[in-house]
């Protein structure tokens, strides 16, 4: 019982950030995005205020929790009352013709995939490797510190994985103990919850570019792809990586469409957000700046909007940057003084074994069915659409991103573990893609799917 | 230049081919267990409560043994182990049960907790069995 009160106080919390943004650029989301993306804003709103509160020296408890949470409870309600929020909630969910019988298969199999994550996650306490070595501990040590502890940041590797790791999953964990009080075997549940927003958003983001059925088809395919979906089951935060830089492209898609600042501005936040979840998302958000440079000096794409963008980013996440990089110990597997071009020249011969385990990934069915096969086979089948004006920067934002960790590979890993650092993370990897490039296939394929899905009944 | 635009009719063929192959292959993998008896510990969990839960989870004897040490040492005390392989999935679990005990790399910890056997620098340490023969704890002496 306490932990749905502890998931409300989050989503309430995400909801008076969506006020805000509503209430700032006028932009009104609809009912599913605004539950999705609340509880995504949320996270990112507790887990920002406990680290604030860690490093002024706030203690933890249910009493600070609790006034931050009534304080988000007021935003809320102006939002609500001023029309920021969507308050039809009925007519938003029967708006539209009734549904088709292959929108109602493709529900079904959607719903029997979240049952079926459910079903695996309820009896399951804290247990993968990650989770105990890394994330799950953290929560546990600011739980039973009531804050973050002086010497955290430079606490050894032995004491705790990664002290230098951002606090997004473990501070939104501490929160929900200041409801449940400490309790590893029900907070497992964090992660469907977070799966089943995913979900929501990537949806109505769809709705943005496609038709309901191609939508409902493109969100069938990505929540039955089995490494999304296993990492629904666990606290890992690559999933949680994936989503908030996928769905952070396509609102930036959707600004660039549509012109919208308020997507511009949450498309910044869910980047920001990427960057406070994990380590890897500093080179998106700097492919991100790159090709939003190139993208708003080539079109039309307000100059103002794009920096108020990046002064968003900067206020979330700098100031963990700033403790990141003034206070924390260095991270084990990243030894910058080892980074050098003889090192990159070095591991040149470990290319092909990289490149075996990575075409094993892309044929192996056992993790990902037959996703990347899609993915590549829409490539090869719409070339000549790779670099039209609409997905030219989804183009360069991939592969730009998908060389940055290739190179990742060959200059930050020795010679002898650069096959055993591809061989345990290339998965890991591979799904910080699966949103964005789900949803790139999506974009290319448009033009021959969609005709075809609406002559279906 | 290849072109490789398609009818319409081979679109929706390959279309249907598509949906049914990712069908077939989501419910095999979906229902086929990801790791070797997956089920019966997926179904001795729902049968646990509360604790008992992550001791099915972490397995009964590696968890009986670290909450036998932790029982026996000073919260907020550091100590370093033995036994495991750096990093292994047992040794990550046994830190996060310890805690609030600190891992450390110190040379002379609060404790040194030998799981299994072993030859440890006893010199200094007072030793307390861990019962059924599953190792033994080391308590640094007071000077």
């Amino acid at each position: 019982m306490m932990f749905l009160v502890g998931i409300i106080s989050v989503f309430v919390m995400g909801l008076a950030v969506v006020a805000i943004i509503a209430a700032a650029t006028g932009y009104r989301p609809k009912f599913l995005e605004t539950l999705a993306l609340s509880f995504f804003a949320g996270m990112g709103a507790v887990s920002l205020a406990l680290f604030y509160c860690g490093l002024i020296g706030v203690r933890y408890s249910m009493g600070v929790c609790v006034a931050l949470f009534i304080f988000a409870f007021v935003l809320m309600v102006f939002g609500f009352s001023r029309g920021y929020l969507p308050r039809n909630v009925v007519g938003a969910l029967r708006s539209g013709r009734g549904l088709k019988t292959v929108e109602k298969i493709f529900i079904a199999g959607i719903f029997i995939q979240v049952l079926w994550v459910w079903f695996l996650v309820v009896p399951s306490p804290v247990e993968s490797h990650d989770a105990v070595a890394n994330y799950a501990l953290k929560a546990k040590m600011f739980y039973y510190d009531k804050g973050i502890s002086s010497g955290f940041f430079r606490s050894q590797e032995a004491t705790v994985a990664h002290p230098d790791y951002p606090l997004l999953l473990p501070l939104s964990m501490t929160w929900i103990y200041q409801f449940t009080g400490f309790n590893d075997v029900i907070i497992t549940r964090i992660m469907p919850v977070f799966y089943m927003c995913a979900l929501l958003l990537i949806y109505s983001l769809s709705r943005a570019f496609f038709s309901r059925t191609y939508s409902l088809m493109a969100l069938f395919v990505m929540a039955t792809v089995p490494q999304f979906f296993d990492y629904a089951t666990i606290i890992h935060t690559d999933i949680i990586l994936s989503v908030f830089i996928g769905c952070g492209f396509m609102y930036m898609m959707k600004y660039l469409s549509g012109r919208h600042a308020g997507d511009m501005v949450i498309s910044s936040v869910l980047m920001a957000l990427a960057l406070f979840t994990k380590n890897e998302a500093v080179l998106f958000f700097l492919m991100f700046f790159a090709v939003l440079s190139i993208v708003g000096a080539s079109t039309r794409a307000s100059r103002s909007v794009i920096n108020s963008a990046l002064v968003v980013i900067c206020v979330i996440a700098g100031p963990w940057f700033i403790v990141k990089l003034f206070f924390a110990s260095g991270n084990n597997d990243l030894d910058m003084a080892k980074i050098t071009p003889g090192r990159f020249f070095e591991n040149i011969k470990c290319v092909p074994a990289v490149l075996d385990i990575f075409q094993q990934q892309v044929f192996g069915p056992k993790k990902w069915n037959i996703f990347w096969p899609l993915i590549i086979g829409s490539v090869i089948l719409k070339w000549k659409q790779l670099f039209s004006e609409s997905i030219r920067c989804m183009t360069m934002f991939i592969v730009f991103c998908a060389l940055g960790y290739f190179a990742a590979y060959l200059f930050m890993t020795g010679n002898d573990s650069v096959y055993f650092y591809a061989n345990t993370t290339m998965s890991r990897f591979m799904l910080h893609f699966t949103v964005l490039c789900g949803f790139y296939a999506a974009m290319l394929l448009k033009n021959d799917i969609e005709p075809c899905l609406e002559k279906w009944r | 230049m290849i072109n490789f635009g398609l009818d319409k009719t081979i679109k929706e063929k390959l279309l249907i081919v598509f949906i049914s192959a990712w069908v077939i292959i989501w419910v095999i993998f979906l229902i086929r267990p990801d790791k070797k008896g997956q089920y019966p510990l997926l179904f001795k969990l729902y049968a646990a409560r509360g604790e008992e839960r992550i001791r099915t989870a972490f397995g009964a004897d590696m968890y009986d043994t670290v909450i036998f040490c932790k029982n026996n040492m000073r919260p907020g005390a550091t100590y370093r182990m033995y036994g495991f392989e750096k990093y292994s999935i047992n040794e990550v679990r046994a830190r996060y049960l310890l805690w609030p005990a600190k891992c450390t790399g110190d040379v002379e910890p609060d404790y040194k907790i030998v799981f299994g056997g072993g030859l440890v620098d006893e010199k200094g340490y007072l030793r307390t069995d861990i019962p059924a023969g599953k190792g033994y704890l080391l308590r640094k002496e007071r000077s």
